[in-house]
């Protein structure tokens, strides 16, 4: 349901453009600042999709994200689990939390998609802690 | 009176405080660079070649940026000593401002950090921010691949401090230059660049008292205090050349 809170234990991916990687192709903490306007950041809820392995996932992510956007070629997509995130940012500053959102922004189908909240106020420190824990990231073009 | 008009009004009066910058006495010209929103600093101008009109008005690479102020190059024959009239000529400075030429201005900026600053990582540092604005015009076309103000703020910086090492450098959402030094899991400075007199830096740094858990802060502080600021948490080892 909307808002639900994601089990500590699932993971989400996040669309990284290309220009908020490093030069080595790392996950930096500029993937995970707001857009001016935007309430929370935009996740996909991996373990919704059902998907028999990762590489599943990340197909489908693929796709949703094309429904979207059009996926820059060097744009990553980036893996966490929640409950790391969470527990890693806790630890030094305000928390946050990741809840279910599906089909946001604009009402475009997209059943996995959720939101990492509160991460506004001391933002900076945030995204670097986030970025911290990306366990993984994919081409965000297969 | 035209903009160009009052330009040249404004101008003279700020000469007339002597405020001005000159080219060598050897030299047959003056030439005038003036920013009155920051004193009249050096702002990375070379000698430009004097036509055969000797008259020529030239584009600062760096300030023509800055639209908050007041800001124009001026060369002008030496036994006047006064400005000629703007308005006989078409000004590239003007068409800058007057249009708006947003792409034009952060090439210029881009193309001064290449061509006029000291650092050694001064061409490293160009050609990231050209990558980086072709990947964002490659996937958000519409929008302003790179923030003005930031990429102006990143400018002073690096004229500030000519011995940093090369950073890391990406673009927020906003478009906003984020550059960052990673020495290791446990030190890590990152500053984003919001404008001209402020940014954010985030810090990590080991604590002598707790191995295992790193000092972790974030701020604000102004672009040109910005390094003094983070030095007493010891991050200038690792962003600084001479600081091993």
């Amino acid at each position: 349901m909307k808002d639900d809170l994601l089990p500590n234990e699932d993971h989400i991916s996040r669309y990284c453009k290309g220009t908020s990687l490093n030069e080595d192709g790392t996950v930096s903490g500029g993937s995970f600042k707001l857009r001016d306007g935007e309430a929370y950041l935009s996740v996909n809820w991996l373990e919704f999709l059902k998907r028999a392995s990762r590489d599943e996932e990340i197909a489908e992510i693929r796709r949703i994200l094309k429904t979207k956007i059009n996926p820059g070629g060097t744009a990553k997509i980036a893996v966490l689990n929640v409950g790391e995130i969470c527990a890693h940012v806790a630890e030094e500053t305000v928390g946050i939390e990741v809840r279910h959102r599906p089909d946001e922004p604009d009402n475009i189908t997209d059943p996995s998609h959720s939101g990492i909240f509160d991460t506004f106020q001391d933002e900076d420190l945030i995204v670097e802690l986030i970025a911290e824990k990306v366990q993984a990231n994919y081409p965000a073009k297969g | 009176m035209t903009a160009v008009q009052e330009r040249t009004e404004q101008y003279a009066k700020f000469r007339a405080t002597g405020q001005h910058l000159k080219q060598p006495q050897h030299s047959t010209t003056y030439l005038d660079l003036v920013e009155p929103s920051i004193g009249h600093e050096p702002l990375g101008w070379s000698p430009e070649v004097v036509t055969e009109q000797h008259l020529v008005e030239t584009i600062p690479l760096e300030t023509c940026i800055s639209n908050k102020s007041l800001s124009w190059v001026v060369l002008t024959d030496c036994e006047n000593n006064a400005p000629q009239a703007y308005d006989q000529f078409d000004s590239p400075f003007d068409t800058l401002f007057d249009q708006g030429a947003t792409e034009e201005r952060v090439q210029a900026y881009i193309a001064h950090i290449e061509m006029d600053l000291v650092s050694p990582y001064a061409q490293n540092i160009a050609a990231r921010l050209r990558y980086l604005i072709e990947v964002a015009k490659e996937e958000e076309p519409d929008e302003k691949p790179v923030s003005e103000d930031s990429l102006y703020a990143f400018t002073r910086f690096l004229r500030k401090n000519p011995d940093i090492k090369m950073p890391s450098i990406v673009l927020t959402p906003s478009g906003n230059i984020r550059i960052q030094w990673r020495r290791n899991a446990q030190s890590l400075l990152v500053i984003e660049f919001y404008n001209e007199s402020e940014c954010a830096f985030v810090i990590f740094t080991p604590d002598d008292e707790n191995p295992l858990k790193p000092i972790r802060l974030s701020g604000t502080a102004s672009v040109s205090k910005i390094l003094s600021v983070v030095a007493h948490l010891g991050a200038l080892k690792w962003v600084l050349d001479n600081e091993g």
